[in-house]
């Protein structure tokens, strides 16, 4: 269903707290920053979400954004919490609302 | 530092065998894999940087009082063991008081022995790390120039957290990960031959497609294996064709052939943009 090609861009409006994907194939997909980091990729904070544990208990922003190529997206949080490698593929699931799903595999 | 650069300067690709957790078979990887390497016709080094817990001597089977020699400006000579070329903390040090390297010390215990060891002309040097993702592999990374590594985990979910740390660590630092190796990861009864994965299941195909890093292999828990590296036989040395060795000799050609073939870097820039 998704694919895991890196998306062509990247951007987020600090105003708007959006951070929007534009994939290869055109479509886009948006997701908050606070809800990017309650996703967070990290070894750590996977198996939080997977056992149903609070990710991160309040609003946060996002202070840097970083492309790894093919292994996906790094992201500075403002609380400096920046270990998690976002896959791309887990990227769009976390915009289709299925990061859940996509973690449980 | 010129000479240090020099020991290093003939080896062609450096090769860090990690994972997170502890016991997963990085040792015995790193072994087999640096002996089927060999097996393939290529020249093998085996560092063995577990300064806190080296295992490559008893693996290899060298007796204790066999010390490598230390020329008069501090170089020192390899063991050669098997056809292999072997570094390891445990040769310059005393079996019954191992020498207590923590922190900063072990970081530079462990440079040292890469580049004060005369390794001469290399095909491979097998880097047998130690578990974790600390200092040490950010030193390493910091510091020379590693071809790539490879990632063992076993497919226990606890083992599978850690090689995610340990691969997040290494995409950090920028190390190329060659691949995954599952390591114990199905049994074979000795007696129905039935297969089972006592295990568990999918920890290196989820770990494969979460960053696109391939499974090299996907080797047996084996009693054999174990009894080989506690008695110091490496299962490679031993009988031709068995299971384990034909895991290892392919796991090893993969190695050579993504040493020698890097696949372009093909990843289109991604914009970024932060308003
Ligand atoms: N495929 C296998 N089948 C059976 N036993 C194995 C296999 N791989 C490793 N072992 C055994 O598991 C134990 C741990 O392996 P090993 O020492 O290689 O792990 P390690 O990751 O290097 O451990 P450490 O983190 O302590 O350095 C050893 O007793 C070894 O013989
Ligand atoms: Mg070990
Ligand atoms: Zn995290």
């Amino acid at each position: 269903m998704y694919n895991a090609l890196p998306a062509v861009s990247v951007s987020y409006d600090r105003a708007t707290h959006i951070v929007t994907f534009v994939w290869q194939d055109e479509t886009r997909g948006e997701v908050s920053d606070t809800e990017l980091r309650s996703f967070c990729a990290c070894a750590d904070c996977r198996v939080k979400t997977l056992v149903g544990q609070v990710v991160i208990g309040r609003d946060c922003t996002i202070e840097s954004i970083e492309a790894l190529g093919t292994a996906g997206l790094t992201v500075r949080y403002c609380d400096g919490h920046d270990k998690g490698i976002y896959p791309w593929e887990y990227l769009q699931a976390i915009c289709a609302g299925d990061a859940k799903e996509y973690l449980r595999g | 530092m010129a000479n240090t650069e020099k020991n290093l300067s003939c080896i062609k690709n450096i090769i860090l065998v990690a994972s997170g957790k502890g016991g997963v078979g990085k040792s015995t990887t790193s072994l087999n894999l640096a002996l089927s390497l060999q097996v393939l016709g290529k020249s093998v080094g085996i560092l063995d940087a577990d300064i806190y817990g080296p295992s490559q001597r008893k693996m290899l089977g060298i007796p204790n009082e066999v010390k490598p020699e230390v020329l008069e400006n501090n170089e020192i000579v390899p063991i050669e063991h098997h056809g292999l070329k072997a570094m390891s903390a445990a040769f310059l040090s005393d079996e019954k008081a191992p020498m207590v390297w923590r922190g900063p010390m072990a970081v530079r215990a462990l440079q040292q022995m890469l580049t004060l060891t005369k390794w001469g002309q290399l095909d491979f040097l097998i880097i047998d790390m130690p578990p974790g993702t600390g200092d040490i592999h950010i030193s390493l990374a910091q510091q020379f120039n590693i071809s790539a590594a490879i990632v063992v985990t076993t497919p226990q979910i606890i083992s599978e957290i850690d090689a995610r740390k340990a691969i997040e660590m290494l995409i950090k630092v920028k190390i190329p990960i060659m691949g995954i190796v599952e390591n114990m990861a199905s049994f074979t009864c000795p007696h129905c031959r039935e297969e089972s994965r006592i295990f568990g299941d999918g920890a290196a195909s989820r770990l494969a497609s979460d960053y696109q890093i391939p499974t090299l292999a996907s080797l047996p828990l084996m009693q054999e294996i174990q009894e080989n590296a506690d008695n110091g036989v490496p299962s490679i040395t031993q009988i031709e064709g068995s299971e384990a060795s034909d895991a290892y000799l392919s796991l090893a050609a993969k190695v050579i052939a993504r040493s020698y073939n890097k696949p372009d870097d093909t990843s289109k820039s991604v914009n970024i943009s932060i308003v």
